[in-house]
């Protein structure tokens, strides 16, 4: 796939319906699983998979080539999510709390147990705002002042979101483990 | 991205999203492909239209047109008003005449449909009442059916007998050819196809005629002793002819000398020329009695003429688009080194809703012309969008495209300081791009002296347009620059980053409605560009504001 990646950006370069089709199938899955995660429904995550191929093949030429090409497209793919999003004033859930806690302990949580279908779940059970901070943070691995950039709120209001976001899905983890260790013990009874 | 400090939570949430796919219903790629499709084979073909500027114009154009257009009717309104008041004013006169008439009077009996004339016909009754012998003249004016009939002739012969001979000889008849006089225009029109014919006109008034074209009618008011034969006939016009043309002449003796002038018209024309015939009547009957009193035919006479007042001084709120057109021609180096492979760097300054405080003082150079200067604070609102931003590997801070260049800018030429949090670490090229689009808010403060000179058209209506044009110097006063992040620069004109002035063109059309004899009303449309960069230095970036306005104000006429 490395190999041709090179010649799959020349194709789609060249405005080749093949390379295009290629490109979207190699891609899409990765890309719409991203899409999933920032949106709350799937037809939203179809419009921003869309929205976002579109971007890809007009400025693939920009694309230089010092980074893997799915580094890029999930930049692109990221990018047009949070458009959306500002779209449906999601983001307009976003409290400045500044009574955060910047420190927070390592919590005992192994996701290993959970489905992916599952985790999706929980992200999509947050707040919006939450949702999109817990995103761009955890996952995609932001920082909080390029977090703030990004949504057009201050790092403060990043920070506590994503406390917020944290201190959900632990509780969520949490209760989903005690339910099915409690769920193991009455089987074993 | 490197996140060396992240927690396990994170690292386990990483690891749960890293390989996660989820295939997509193929209904997307359809999607996808059509728009394709479509993006290759659509043509704009006029792109014109998105241009914001051309809304603008269009919104100003049609906003003063908005606000123009009840006033023009207004005006135009008040205008026919004041012309039949003037024919009814000189009805009076010509009734005070009547009653010093002599019995031996012969009066026309004109009968007008119109309003504004009633006070000549009251003359008339009254008139027919003192001096029942002048039936039978009288009768001479009835106005025969007048369908067929071409325009009617007037010859007034002047001759050196001293009576007159009207009662004698019923030449004097006046046929209506027109079946109404509705207005005082279409009794000018109707006298358009008269003829005057004089015989023997003292050389002083054949002169006078000629040369005083605005009081015409003193050609009728001798001095001496003058008898005037006023005989009519009518004729048939050939197709093709032209009788105005024809008409337009006065016959004495047997030359014939161009009498009629457009001011001429224009006199008759705005004071019922029926009610002059009668007073001239009247007049040739008795000349001891003036057909008008001197300041009556002045009155007539004397154009409407225009107050031009010498100074003003006005007051204005102006909404405005202003947009400082930021251009960043030359990429930041972080954004260079960061993202070498791109061939431009994308970015926008767009308008946002301004205003300008106005206080204004002219002074009336002419009629129409006019020089005004004033004094402004503007609060110029914009946008500015790039499709990405820089962060500093070695402070962690980010900064947007605009902040960056601005700065980078400046520090080709002066002062380099002057970029907040960037003291610290001068080497750009340690920064990366990250590509995402953003928006920052950039707002101007300036304080303007424009300098217009204005040509007004239609000076004496109660509405009248101006066209300005001239230039405008803007001090500059700051700057402000807020991100999205919601962390805010200002620079003042002492940082050096901007020229503290700079000069713009401007123009616009003033649309003034006259309240009362002091006050006046007005729309004004404007648009200004700055004919140079108000950036120091000749670095990466380039500004040339403009400014679409609506400035709505009054001014006080001293």
């Amino acid at each position: 796939m490395i190999e041709n990646e090179q010649e799959l950006v020349n194709g789609c370069r060249q405005h080749e319906r093949t390379a295009q089709k290629r490109l979207y199938d190699v891609f899409g899955g990765k890309m719409f699983a991203i899409c999933l995660r920032y949106v709350k429904n799937r037809a939203d995550a179809e419009d921003v998979l869309q929205d976002a191929f579109i971007k890809i093949y007009e400025n693939i030429d920009t694309f230089r080539g010092d980074s893997p090409l799915h580094y890029w497209m999930k930049s692109i793919v990221v990018n047009t999510a949070l458009k959306h999003i500002r779209k449906q004033k999601y983001t307009m859930e976003l409290n400045d709390i500044h009574t955060y806690d910047n420190h927070l302990p390592d919590a005992e949580v192994t996701l290993s147990g959970f489905q992916m279908q599952q985790l999706l779940g929980f992200i999509h059970e947050l707040p919006p705002g939450c949702q999109t901070v817990f995103n761009l943070y955890a996952i995609e691995g932001y920082q909080h002042n390029e977090i703030a950039e990004l949504m057009g709120i201050s790092e403060g209001t990043s920070k506590s979101q994503y406390s917020r976001a944290r201190s959900l899905l632990q509780k969520k983890l949490n209760q989903e483990q005690r339910f099915d260790n409690e769920s193991t013990r009455k089987t074993q009874i | 991205m490197n996140q060396p400090e992240k927690h396990k939570f994170e690292q386990e949430w990483q690891r749960a999203f890293e390989s996660a796919a989820e295939t997509p219903p193929p209904s997307i790629w359809d999607a996808i492909e059509q728009r394709l499709d479509g993006e290759e084979t659509a043509i704009v073909p006029l792109v014109w239209w998105k241009n914001p500027k051309v809304w603008y114009a269009a919104a100003a154009v049609a906003a003063l047109l908005l606000v123009s257009w009840p006033l023009l009717l207004t005006n135009n309104e008040v205008s026919e008003k004041t012309t039949s008041q003037l024919a009814v004013k000189t009805a009076p006169q010509a009734s005070q005449s009547g009653k010093e008439s002599s019995p031996g009077l012969t009066v026309p009996n004109v009968t007008t449909p119109n309003r504004d004339l009633s006070s000549a016909e009251n003359f008339v009754a009254k008139d027919q009442a003192d001096e029942p012998e002048a039936k039978r003249e009288r009768e001479l004016f009835t106005l025969p059916a007048p369908v067929i009939e071409s325009p009617e002739r007037i010859a007034i012969g002047v001759t050196s007998q001293p009576e007159t001979t009207f009662s004698q000889n019923p030449a004097l008849k006046l046929e209506k050819s027109a079946p109404s006089f509705t207005d005082s225009l279409s009794l000018a029109e109707n006298l358009k196809d008269s003829r005057i014919a004089t015989d023997k006109i003292p050389e002083s008034y054949q002169k006078k005629s000629m040369l005083d074209k605005t009081s015409t009618l003193n050609v009728l008011v001798p001095h001496t002793p003058t008898v005037i034969t006023i005989t009519q006939s009518t004729r048939k016009i050939p197709a093709g002819s032209d009788p105005a043309g024809d008409l337009e002449r006065v016959i004495t003796g047997s030359s014939t000398v161009p009498l009629r002038t457009p001011a001429l018209t224009q006199s008759i024309a705005a004071v019922s020329p029926m009610n002059e015939l009668a007073k001239l009547d009247i007049h040739l009957r008795n000349p001891s009695i003036p057909v008008r009193s001197e300041m009556d035919m002045e009155e007539i006479a004397r154009p409407h003429r225009s107050r031009v007042r010498e100074f003003w001084a006005g007051l204005g709120l102006m909404p405005a688009a202003f947009n400082p057109k930021m251009n960043v021609t030359s990429a930041p180096a972080a954004f260079a080194s960061a993202n070498a492979g791109r061939q431009a760097l994308s970015n926008s300054s767009q308008a946002q809703l301004s205003y300008a405080v106005q206080a204004q003082a002219g002074k009336q150079l002419s009629k129409h012309w006019s020089v005004e200067t004033g004094l402004s604070y503007l609060q110029g609102n914009s946008t500015f969008a790039s499709d990405g931003y820089v962060l500093d590997a070695v402070t962690s801070r980010s900064s947007n495209v605009l902040e960056d260049a601005l700065y980078s800018n400046i520090s080709h030429s002066s002062d380099y300081s002057a970029a907040p949090g960037f003291g610290t670490s001068s080497d750009k090229s340690s920064g990366s791009y990250i590509d995402f689009d953003q928006r920052t808010s950039n707002d101007y403060r300036y304080v303007q002296l424009p300098v217009q000179a204005g040509y007004t058209l239609n000076p004496d209506g109660k509405l009248n347009y101006t066209v300005l044009g001239g230039v405008v110097a803007n001090l500059f006063l700051q700057n402000e620059i807020k991100t999205q992040a919601g962390y805010v620069f200002a620079n003042t004109a002492d940082d050096g980053l901007y020229r503290s002035l700079n000069w713009s063109a401007a123009t616009g059309v003033r649309v003034n409605y006259r309240l009362s004899d002091h006050w006046n009303a007005s729309v004004t449309g404007s648009y200004q560009k700055a004919i140079a960069s108000i950036l120091k230095g000749d670095g990466v970036l380039d500004s040339r504001p403009q400014l679409y306005g609506m400035a709505w104000g009054v001014r006080y006429v001293f």
